[in-house]
């Protein structure tokens, strides 16, 4: 389905706003995955990003501004794609958005070091016939290699600007800004002279204003040039697409609503492109034109002896060839000894010491997360308890107010920061370095094939690696799933690995009394528990599992910028997006306390946590507040044991421990994870996820102890 | 005299340069695969395979594109 996206929030304020400066130009950038579109966007729009999703999606939407030379540049980071059919939501939402009049002009970012592949998405952006500003980054690197690019040339063929750039230094990368501005306002390109291997510009001294209400017509008013030869696709599909285009051409009043030039709109009837097929069958008077696409593509494949597909991708890639022929200029073949980069690659996608490092990185990753969260958080408890006594001693310990306020709502807010979010940011930091530094396609190449058995691809290793040290940004990264489907499983699992506080309870309770036998035990259980819920959610869940397909990125350098920026705009936005309900939360826990809400809460619980599980009857409300935070369920054990003058072994039995600890596992997502699957999904889905995992934690817990039971009653 | 031997990409020698006959795969994944270079004709070379009978990587087009094993099966190529 075709949507027309609408700027939210920003439309009304903008055009406000834009009085000050000269002219408001939407840009968006767009590009392949992993080439350096991210520090580009870094280096326009510093700490004014803000991250969202896609309205009506789940694909993730990075929004940034600035001024530059009296403009202001209204910037979004597209996510990074390979080509604008619509294998991934985000192929679809980034076409949507390309052709909408909420974009002005389009900078695509491409790595020099990889034109062919690069270029792929290029060609097909040239189809939307939008205003492009190419920008060749990582130029430092192909001239490392004795390799250039005549710019000059390439800016003739194309007859678009194309900007050398060196991302991660800054080179470049206003330049592009110049360039769009130069586009917006002269709506063509100008000429570019090159002087000692640079091109130069003349100084920017812009008269022209672009009118506030001018936004659509940047685009409407932009010559795109005619490049008719080089997007050519052979004489046999060019004349089948003339015949549709003119056919199309007949339903202007129809397709004008959906923004995407005729030809395009021809080529994707032709290669039968899901979404755009639906625009004209839903349409009783327009379903002729499918039919008539269907006969001229099998009539092409029977000619060709191969799919429309690749057919045209072929000529797409002939026609790159020969662009790359003429401005790639290969200096001198260089041997290139093994780089650090490529030894390090060769050992982590080893057969054998691949997964050594795999396990170190993982217990690398949730041991630094467990150890600054810990830190951090035992901080933040002690200074909370230092403020609890200054409280009570001036306002009693009897006041209402007191409860609701200070240890609902401020002790909501402690517990949200001391045991949420002081794990969340060290482990944004993690996730974000081993993602730039590209470690984590290894993982999923080495564990491709062990992730079959839980009915997804190796992708998926990567949020579950990441949940070892908390769920909630670990379910947040299963956005890196091409399909709802698999992604939906792939939040299901993450949410079922043991975090860095379901590790606190197990080691503090089974570990601590029973060993580190039944520690194993208990994780076996819970990775049996992940198998089951992938095989099922794969039998359920309807549509089929894909297959991996991964680009395989040389390791580089952290970028410690786009690293901190990144953490920082992620941590900002869990702040605001989900700290509110947790802290919700934990008033509501408050004031359920206080009006002994808690006791019926208990006895109702009586027939699963006595009955059926052999708990203590007081274990109902540590459960209840074990959705909060995991680790409460021990805290709470701890200090009841503490105000009896018991210890936890005299309060719980081993078999009491082990189920206990089991269900604690299992039971539920903590509320955070909830929040995050909700906004990643939706809330029934966060509800079904929730209502399966008590489902099996109970019948797990209840299978345990009854034959627990009826063995010892032997 | 070498004879031209029809191979799936899972059977391939590692490091060896083959060309792209035919991909046997269904048609999301097979344009997926069209897009990302992986046509007839093309050179490619399977650079290596994850253990456990796992994905393979291959070297398309100067990129290192890993696939999964059930898919790289479907990609038919000769010497």
């Amino acid at each position: 389905m075709i949507m027309i996206i609408t700027n939210r929030k920003s439309s009304k304020k903008q055009i406000k706003k834009s009085k000050k400066y000269k002219g408001v130009i939407n840009i968006a950038l767009a590009g392949n995955a992993n080439v350096g579109k991210s520090v580009i966007f870094n280096q326009l729009t510093g700490l004014s990003q803000t991250i969202g999703n896609w309205p009506g999606k789940t694909v993730e939407r990075m929004e940034g501004h600035l001024e530059f030379l009296g403009y202001r540049f209204n910037i979004i980071d597209l996510p990074g794609i390979y080509s604008l059919s619509t294998y991934s939501l985000e192929e679809i939402v980034s076409r949507e958005y390309i052709v909408s009049n909420e974009v002005d002009i389009i900078i695509n970012v491409i790595d020099a070091t990889n034109l062919e592949r690069n270029l792929f998405l290029t060609f097909q952006l040239l189809e939307l016939r939008v205003p492009i500003i190419l920008a060749v980054n990582q130029m430092d690197i192909l001239k490392k290699r004795n390799i250039d690019v005549d710019f000059r040339k390439f800016e003739n063929i194309l007859d678009l600007p194309v900007i050398p750039v060196v991302a991660v230094h800054g080179t470049g990368v206003h330049q592009l800004l110049e360039e769009a501005i130069e586009l917006a306002v002269y709506h063509h390109t100008h000429e570019h002279y090159i002087k000692n291997g640079k091109i130069m510009h003349e100084t920017l001294t812009h008269t022209n204003k672009i009118s506030t209400q001018n936004k659509i017509s940047i685009k409407k008013s932009f010559q795109f040039p005619d490049l008719k030869p080089i997007l050519s696709y052979g004489k046999e599909v060019e004349d089948k697409l003339e015949d549709l285009e003119a056919k199309i051409k007949g339903f202007k009043e129809y397709i004008s609503q959906f923004n995407y030039p005729s030809r395009f709109l021809a080529i994707k009837i032709l290669e039968n492109d899901e979404e755009i097929i639906e625009l004209f069958e839903k349409n009783e008077d327009k379903r002729w034109i499918i039919q008539l696409a269907e006969r001229y593509r099998k009539g092409l494949e029977k000619y060709h002896g191969e799919d429309i597909n690749t057919i045209i991708s072929s000529e797409i890639y002939n026609n790159i060839r020969k662009i790359i022929e003429e401005v790639v200029i290969v200096r001198s073949k260089g041997k290139t000894k093994a780089s650090f980069a490529e030894k390090l690659d060769h050992i982590t996608a080893h057969s054998f010491w691949g997964y050594i490092i795999l396990v170190l990185v993982l217990f690398g990753t949730y041991y630094s997360t467990f150890l600054i969260g810990d830190f951090l958080g035992e901080l933040i408890d002690s200074l909370f308890s230092i403020w609890s006594e200054i409280i009570y001693n001036v306002y009693g310990t009897s006041n209402l107010l007191v409860f609701i306020l200070w240890d609902g709502a401020m002790g909501g807010l402690f517990g949200a920061i001391g045991g949420v979010l002081v794990y969340v940011i060290p482990f944004f930091l993690i996730i974000e370095i081993l993602q730039d530094s590209g470690y984590l396609p290894r993982a999923a190449f080495l564990m491709d094939r062990f992730m079959h058995f839980l009915g997804v691809h190796g992708k998926t290793i990567i949020p579950m690696i990441l949940g070892f040290g908390c769920n909630v940004p670990a379910c947040t990264g299963c956005r890196i799933m091409e399909t709802q489907r698999e992604k939906k499983i792939s939040i299901a699992l993450t949410s079922l690995i043991p975090c860095a506080a379901v590790m606190v309870v197990v080691l503090g309770l089974v570990g601590r009394y029973l060993g580190l036998g039944w520690v194993i035990i208990l994780f076996i259980v819970n990775f049996l528990v992940i198998i089951i819920v992938g095989r099922l959610l794969n039998k359920i869940l309807p549509g089929e599992s894909t297959e991996l397909i991964m680009e395989m990125h040389e390791y580089r350098v952290p970028n410690y910028n786009v690293i901190l920026k990144q953490t920082w705009v992620r941590t900002k936005e869990f702040v605001y997006k989900s700290m509110p309900i947790i802290i919700g939360i934990g008033i509501l826990m408050e004031i359920l306390f206080i009006f002994r809400l808690l006791d019926p809460i208990n006895f109702i619980m009586t027939p699963i946590t006595v009955f059926w599980l052999g708990l203590p009857f007081i274990t109902g409300i540590f459960l209840i507040y074990g959705i909060l935070r995991k680790e409460l369920t021990l805290i709470l054990l701890q200090v009841l044991a503490n105000s009896m003058g018991l210890t936890i072994l005299q309060l719980l039995s081993p078999i009491q421990m082990i189920v206990f600890s089991l269900v604690t596992m299992l039971y539920i997502p903590c509320f955070a994870t909830i929040v995050i699957i909700a906004r990643e999904t939706n809330w029934k889905y966060a509800l079904k996820i929730s209502i399966l995992e008590i489902g099996l934690a109970l019948l797990i817990g209840g299978i345990i102890n009854w034959t627990y039971i009826f063995f010892s009653s032997l | 005299m070498m004879f031209s031997l029809l191979k799936r990409l899972t059977d391939c020698l590692q490091g060896k340069e083959y060309i792209v006959l035919n991909v046997r795969a269904g048609y999301k994944a097979k344009r997926r695969l069209a897009n990302l270079g992986i046509i007839p004709g093309e050179k490619i070379i399977k650079s290596r395979a994850a253990p456990f009978r796992g994905p393979v990587e291959v070297i398309i087009k100067g990129t290192k594109l890993v696939l999964g094993r059930g898919l790289a099966a479907k990609i038919i190529v000769r010497d």
